[in-house]
């Protein structure tokens, strides 16, 4: 396992009956930093969650949750919080009485259940039943609940579904604190433009398979290219073909470079004596980067 | 064990769903032993094996209809499985529990207590209400210990539903599916499998079994042997559950 992982992801597949729903997928998340998990619907991220939690069998391969499989860590739930699709609540039960629930399950102090609710802005639905929560507010007990532990690692499942903008913007915060206490997060969601807010690393997953793994500024970078704007456009073309670069005529005098550093456009160009006005990374949203890694006009799941 | 069998009747106390089934138990049972009365030393009861209720054996077999709550413990019992999958808490349980074989067994022990409270209350009620139908009516029979051990008969009965039910709720997983195979099994297969063949009734976990320590059947065992029967029929239901949930995914 790669020094300061959490967790790590490697061969796994599984499979459905015939329907391969992770084929060969390797990658890691670190400690200290937010990961964002995205793939088109049906990509396998639900999955390979489950597959990391111990609710489902690997056909091959593993995946480990620091260091070990998931169902051989002691009191697992003060190590991991999640939060999946999956896991639901009983209607009839409070919010109070499914965290007592979760903390005797788990060999937690019930009295965290408290600093949870508060934490989550829960603390006024405590008494009250499940059953009439909204979307949002078993949103909300379900992070409590994966907090429940005071846990190393979080991994949660479209977390931001069903929040509203505070609850979004609360979400932002919590995890991005949560990592800095160095804290790992593996985070699923289709809203990209929070992924893209929150966190550090994406992993890009379609049909299974890990398409784009990294960070984020890189990701998106990659995405984008280098935008050189120079009188001398048609010279500097010929510099950076020459020297390997993929060049695109965007505009007269403007170029879309891709392949090359952006510091090594910069030095061809006062080598050929082309005078630069303009030379940077063009970023993309990762919204861009990511229909174009995966080839799909739908969002991640 | 003993925190996951807690966290298994937390489970139950936190839902309503057992207060129904008791209070329908109790209802069922109490009108039962009424009847019984009603109808013991008329000639429609002389007719159906009923005699006067003139000695501590008689009442027996009347406090012996609390052990008809099995069928309300089977319910409550399988559904103390099935509910974990149909509002999809089961990942939540295994995350904090991930040795299945430990939530298999919690969920098992626990319905025992369960079960055995069902038929405690429901043979003592049936006991209450000969007590008060002789206070109403005059004179009535003595209360001896076989009276008292026909109580805890009925809640053994109720115990050992419990573990089967489990046990059924977790190798079915569906709340419907697990319903209709207790209501199928123990009102249609078992009565008229032991009637059609009667060789089969030692051998039916309720109709023979579980009876033996009712007033029926009492003959087709001595006590150790129905018991013997009924701890066997319980673990081969754990070890069927317990396969089956370790291979299944969440």
């Amino acid at each position: 396992m790669p020094v300061g992982a959490a967790i790590e992801i490697r061969g796994l597949s599984k499979r459905f009956g015939n329907v391969l729903a992770v084929d060969d997928l390797s990658f890691s998340v670190p400690r200290g930093s937010v990961t964002g998990f995205l793939g088109p619907n049906g990509a396998g991220k639900t999955t390979t969650m489950r597959c990391l939690l111990g609710l489902a069998s690997p056909t091959s391969g593993e995946a480990l949750v620091l260091g070990c499989r998931y169902e051989t860590l002691t009191d697992p739930l003060r190590h991991v919080g999640a939060a999946l699709e999956v896991t639901g609540f009983h209607p009839g039960r409070t919010a109070r009485q499914h965290l007592r629930v979760t903390a005797i399950q788990g060999r937690l102090d019930p009295g965290r259940s408290t600093a949870v609710l508060e934490a989550t802005g829960m603390t006024g639905y405590a008494a009250r039943r499940v059953g009439g929560f909204s979307s949002g507010m078993r949103q909300r007990l379900a992070l409590a609940t994966a907090l429940m532990g005071d846990p190393e690692v979080l991994v949660l499942d479209e977390p931001a579904n069903g929040l509203d903008p505070a609850g979004v913007a609360w979400l932002r915060g919590a995890l991005r604190g949560f990592a800095e206490r160095g804290g790992a997060v593996l985070i699923s969601s289709h809203i990209l433009s929070e992924v893209q807010e929150v966190a550090d690393r994406v992993v890009v997953l379609a049909n299974g398979r890990r398409i784009s793994e990294g960070d984020m500024d890189v990701l998106m970078a990659a995405g984008g290219g280098i935008v050189v704007r120079s009188p001398h456009a048609a010279t500097l073309a010929t510099a950076l073909t020459s020297a390997g670069a993929t060049v695109e005529r965007t505009a007269d005098d403007a170029l879309t470079v891709t392949g090359m550093p952006i510091e090594r456009v910069g030095e061809l160009a006062a080598q050929a004596g082309a005078v630069l006005h303009e030379l940077r990374v063009r970023t993309t949203s990762l919204e861009e980067t990511f229909l174009a890694l995966t080839g799909e006009g739908d969002t991640a799941s | 064990m003993i925190r996951l069998i807690r966290a298994e009747l937390l489970k139950v106390r936190t839902t309503r769903l057992w207060v129904g089934l008791l209070i329908g138990s109790l209802l069922l049972n109490g009108a039962g032993a009424v009847l019984l009365l009603v109808l013991a030393g008329t000639a429609e009861g002389r007719d159906a094996g009923l005699t006067p209720v003139r000695t501590s054996e008689d009442v027996r077999t009347i406090v012996h209809t609390g052990a008809q709550a099995f069928l309300f413990v089977l319910v409550l019992a399988a559904t103390m499985a099935t509910t974990e999958y149909r509002y999809s808490t089961a990942a939540g349980t295994y995350l904090a529990t991930p040795r299945r074989e430990g939530v298999v067994t919690a969920k098992s022990l626990a319905a025992l207590p369960v079960g055995a409270v069902f038929g405690l209350l429901s043979g003592a009620l049936a006991l209450l209400v000969v007590v008060v139908w002789f206070a109403v009516k005059g004179g009535g029979p003595t209360l001896g210990a076989p009276v008292w051990i026909a109580v805890a008969e009925d809640g053994l009965q109720c115990a050992y539903a419990g573990v089967l039910g489990a046990a059924l709720g977790i190798a079915l997983r569906s709340q419907v599916v697990a319903i209709l195979v207790v209501l199928g099994w123990t009102l249609v297969v078992e009565p008229l499998a032991t009637s059609l063949v009667p060789s089969l009734l030692p051998w039916a976990p309720f109709a023979g079994a579980a009876s033996a320590f009712g007033s029926a059947n009492a003959e087709l065992y001595s006590r150790p042997a129905a018991a013997g029967l009924m701890l066997a029929y319980a673990a081969c239901a754990w070890i069927v559950a317990l396969v089956l949930e370790r291979r299944r995914d969440v």
